[in-house]
């Protein structure tokens, strides 16, 4: 029950609560604030940032495709 | 004696615009004049070399023959050049510093207070004429990394200055800036470049030739206000648009004369060679129709400047290289190797061909082995390069010698059966924490057992390859291997270090502790990764 309530308890679940909405926000339309599908270079930095915290997290939310074409 | 000329290249508004490429295409059309033309990439960075810089920061490590760990633009000057470069062709503030300290210390300034004008400047001269020498270039192209108006680039700017000053008829400036197309204007700006061309002025430098880069080509009005507001003639404005390849970079620049415009300029005769080869090539490119569908396995790692593809730029090209030396066009894939391990390596089957490149850490390699696992039981072509070569040791130990716990002991340093392990002398370094420069490094010679994969693909029974490593293969496990049907077909020529090793009874199963693909050009693929995308073509 302390566990439950200690502020470090509260403070991971909000962040892993925002950490997957904005993969979410990415997953669905490439990008967080334009919109638009990826295509430039700051999205791809986005989506790394994103792994980045993901994995020192632990958690692999990134859905990319399988294959992904390289240029 | 000749006089050497000088051509230094520097880059504007944005960095990541092709500068390197700009570069590279340039010492290719100089070349194909007739000329011996070298090439030098300045970075501004304190670090001695690139081998500790992590690949996220820096992008690929490119290793030439002599051994150093360099910046990835080599590799271009490399492929575009088609000659190996070595270490007075890169040049880094570290090395810069390193030297005038050293010889402040040792007295070698008999007592004279040691300063950045002209100590410092002196010495970046010292080593760009040096690399002249050293390569007996006729014509030295010097690339400064980064963008005009940094604080940290000033001095080598400063150094081009007193060159041109002292010897004005002998050097070149280059300028190679971004011209935008803002998509709600619809049009091409050319104010940036003005600015920039003003920064370089405010340190004394005018440039003679003015590179536009863009997505675009440059129409004739913005070269026309690029001429006027930058004080060079509308005829050394040179439109450099995105192109689908970047070997087609050259035939672009040529096209608008740039090789016999800086010829000129540089009182050097136009010579009759022309750039056919490369012509060819790009026929090649844009006439491939049938695909071949490689997949790189890797962990997918975060980028902070670069792309992922960046990390990989020469594993990248050499796949290409191949694929049009096979008549193919090339569709390359990233595989993320923690996806393989979630989802399993079966749909790989959809690709021609697997490639697993050099890597490090623990990360995603129970994916990277069971995509190994998946190629060598299913026929699929496979190339291991380096981490790639020692991953396809250590699957077959586990799953062909039933060494379920193998390991390498730069995953597990406490695996019962290290398959891969540290070289002795490597441990040494580290214990001293003697990192920079101290890998297995450059060019050593390899010796090839005659009948196999690997000696038809070379065609030789001795090969000089390009290292970059601390762990090998451990003998202790080799008998026991062989019996199961891996081939040590390529070892050291004392036999004590496993450098190939590839199946029987499998169309292509190869992994080099090597990085093969440092030697790989476009107008000379690389005979080992044309006959694995051979062996792709031919299972497709």
């Amino acid at each position: 029950m302390m566990t439950l309530l200690s502020p470090h308890f509260f403070a991971k679940q909000a962040l892993l609560l925002l950490l997957s909405y904005m993969r979410e926000c990415y997953n669905k339309k490439g990008s967080l604030s334009t919109g638009k599908k990826s295509g430039g270079n700051w999205n791809f930095s986005l989506d790394t940032e994103l792994v980045l915290i993901e994995n020192k997290l632990g958690l692999p939310l990134r859905k990319g495709a399988f294959f992904e074409e390289l240029p | 004696m000749k006089k050497v000329k000088y051509i230094f290249v520097s880059g504007g508004v944005i960095s990541g615009l092709g500068k390197g490429i700009t570069t590279a295409s340039l010492s290719a059309i100089l070349k194909s004049k007739g000329y011996q033309v070298t090439a030098v990439k300045v970075d501004m960075y304190l670090n001695v070399d690139a081998g500790t810089i992590r690949p996220q920061e820096h992008g690929e490590v490119f290793v030439t023959d002599d051994g150093i760990e360099t910046d990835q633009d080599l590799g271009h000057y490399e492929r575009f050049l088609d000659i190996s470069l070595t270490r007075a062709n890169y040049i880094t503030t570290g090395q810069v510093y390193q030297e005038v300290i050293r010889k402040e210390r040792s007295f070698e300034y008999d007592g004279e207070d040691v300063e950045a004008i002209p100590h410092v400047t002196d010495e970046i001269i010292r080593r760009i004429k040096e690399a002249g020498e050293k390569t007996q270039a006729e014509i030295v192209i010097v690339e400064f990394g980064g963008t005009v108006g940094e604080y940290q680039n000033s001095l080598f700017f400063e150094a081009s200055r007193i060159m041109k000053m002292r010897s004005p008829e002998d050097v070149l400036q280059v300028h190679v800036a971004y011209m935008p197309v803002p998509p709600n204007l619809g049009e091409m700006k050319t104010k940036p470049v003005q600015q920039s061309v003003r920064m370089l002025n405010s340190m004394g430098i005018q440039p003679d030739f003015i590179v536009g880069r863009s997505e675009y080509p440059m129409d004739e009005r913005r070269k026309e206000r690029i001429a006027l507001f930058c004080n060079v003639f509308k005829e050394d404005v040179i439109s450099n648009p995105d192109v689908p390849s970047i070997y087609e970079v050259p035939l672009v620049l040529s096209e608008q004369n740039m090789g016999e415009k800086i010829l000129k300029k540089l009182g050097l005769g136009v010579g009759g060679k022309d750039l056919s080869p490369w012509k060819k090539l790009i026929k090649t490119v844009k006439t491939s129709k049938k695909e071949v569908k490689v997949a790189v396995v890797g962990k997918y790692f975060a980028t902070g400047d670069f792309q992922l593809e960046d990390v990989y730029v020469s594993v990248i090209e050499a796949l290409k290289h191949a694929a049009w030396a096979n008549e193919r066009k090339p569709k390359l894939y990233w595989v993320d190797s923690e996806k393989v391990e979630k989802e399993g390596p079966e749909k790989l089957a959809e690709v021609d061909a697997v490639v697993v490149p050099g890597g490090f850490g623990s990360r995603g390699i129970e994916g990277i082995i069971k995509a190994i696992k998946f190629a060598r039981e299913s026929d699929l072509p496979y190339l291991g390069l380096c981490y790639g070569m020692q991953l396809a040791t250590v699957e077959f130990a586990r799953h062909a010698c039933g060494l379920s716990e193998a390991n390498t002991t730069e995953v597990s340093p406490k695996t019962p059966h290290p398959v891969i392990h540290i070289m002795p002398e490597q441990e040494k370094l580290l214990v001293g924490k003697e990192y920079g420069g101290t890998m297995r490094l450059g060019v050593y010679p390899c010796k090839i057992l005659k009948g196999t994969v690997v000696y038809n693909a070379y065609n030789q029974d001795k090969i000089k390859e390009r290292h970059r490593h601390r762990y090998e293969f451990n003998n202790a496990y080799r008998s026991e291997m062989e019996v199961k049907g891996m081939v040590f077909s390529g070892t050291s020529l004392n036999d004590r270090l496993v450098e190939i090793v590839e199946l029987k009874d499998h169309p292509f199963f190869v992994g080099t502790q090597f990085h093969p693909e440092f030697k790989s050009r476009p107008l000379r693929p690389h005979p080992l990764f044309v006959s694995f995308i051979k062996a792709a073509v031919i299972r497709k």
